[in-house]
């Protein structure tokens, strides 16, 4: 049975039908407000680049952001992305093996926020601080700020995964905690892309 | 007596009626309303109380027509960062014009995407409430139809909310 016949079914003729989960669409909207958020952050920063002489837009002592390591750290956030997805499915097919699924996308999630702060105490013992520069100050705020989000969306798998271990996971929660991940799943390559080159 | 009031006959008009609305925290009796505090002026059936609103449209108008005069005789300046005050660049222009549009549009992006899912989840779940009614409809349920239909085929009646007989018709 598919999440809509169990929500069409869910009422009698005549009835208020609910078409989408008040969790989903809650978390809709609050999605759409980060983006405008990180949108704000992004444009300031790209008129900011613009604008700056080439000399003033660099790293204290001629260093560079850590491209590399980063675009390995993706890689972990992105996989815990499709295994968040893959989960969805498992969970719509009352599939026991969701809850693992779920619990392997968290890891996989806190292990790129664990690695993007090994990188960040990195920069700091070289001397890169948020008072280095623009560009230091950019991407500490801009960074750190999506590094916050992926903290509470993680928080939210986390709970997800403990719900449906004891078998009390909403389907609205679920769809949540789903979608705010894709969020910070989908936002980093932004961020990456325009902060980091 | 009440917020602000300008004379006699109204003040004893205002004590009938019932008030409405919070009363100030700090508030002076018999007040003249040419004296008013601003917190006052806003107050409910304060007579000055439309004054402040044209006051502030007036004000709105202006920084309209400063803005725009800035538009027309320095384009340059208008066109810089508001903050960071970098003028004169080419770059600097792009990107400031750039993002300007991607921050007006996106949010529109952003409502008439949410809009369109809501429609089509909604037309969705109306085309599969249709079509159960007329499955039901064609093939009306039968005696001891629960054992006869999967969950997945008894999707259709739990739609319409009918549930299979469980009692003998004949």
């Amino acid at each position: 049975m598919t999440a809509l016949e169990q929500t069409v079914g869910a009422v009698g003729p005549g009835a208020r039908r609910e078409v989408v989960p008040s969790g989903l669409l809650g978390m809709v909207i609050f999605v759409g407000t980060e983006v405008m958020f990180f949108a704000g952050f992004l444009s300031a920063f790209t008129i900011s680049k613009a604008g700056a002489p080439i000399f003033d837009w660099n790293l204290p002592g001629g260093q560079v952001l850590p491209l590399a390591e980063t675009a390995v750290n993706s890689i972990a956030l992105f996989a815990s992305g499709v295994l968040v997805w893959v989960a969805g499915r498992q969970y719509r097919a009352h599939s026991s093996a969701a809850a693992q699924t779920l619990l392997a996308a968290t890891v996989l999630g806190a292990l790129f926020v664990v690695l993007q702060g090994r990188e960040w105490v990195g920069l700091i013992a070289r001397g890169v601080t948020l008072s280095s520069g623009a560009l230091a100050a950019f991407f500490y705020v801009i960074v750190g700020t999506h590094a916050v989000h992926a903290v509470a969306a993680l928080v939210g798998l986390g709970v997800a995964w403990w719900r449906l271990r004891g078998g009390r996971l909403s389907y609205g929660f679920f769809l949540g905690a789903q979608t705010f991940w894709y969020f910070v799943v989908l936002i980093w390559p932004v961020i990456y892309a325009r902060v980091y080159f | 007596m009440r917020e602000c009031i300008s004379s006699p006959v109204e003040a004893s008009f205002l004590a009938e009626v019932p008030e409405r609305g919070a009363r100030s925290a700090r508030r002076d009796n018999r007040e003249y309303c040419a004296y008013v505090r601003e917190e006052q002026r806003f107050q409910p059936r304060c007579p000055t109380r439309g004054f402040g609103e044209v006051l502030r449209f007036q004000g709105t108008r202006g920084v309209v027509g400063i803005v725009a005069g800035l538009l027309v005789s320095a384009p340059a300046q208008a066109l810089a960062c508001a903050v960071c005050g970098f003028v004169g660049t080419g770059s600097n222009t792009w990107a400031y014009q750039a993002m300007t549009a991607a921050l007006s549009l996106l949010p529109l992006a952003m409502i008439g995407t949410i809009v369109w899912w809501l429609a089509r989840v909604a037309a969705r779940a109306d085309t599969e409430r249709s079509s159960a009614k007329e499955r039901v409809v064609d093939h009306p349920p039968r005696v001891g139809i629960e054992n006869a239909l999967s969950w997945r085929e008894q999707a259709p009646l739990r739609a319409l909310d009918v549930a299979p007989n469980r009692t003998s018709t004949s």
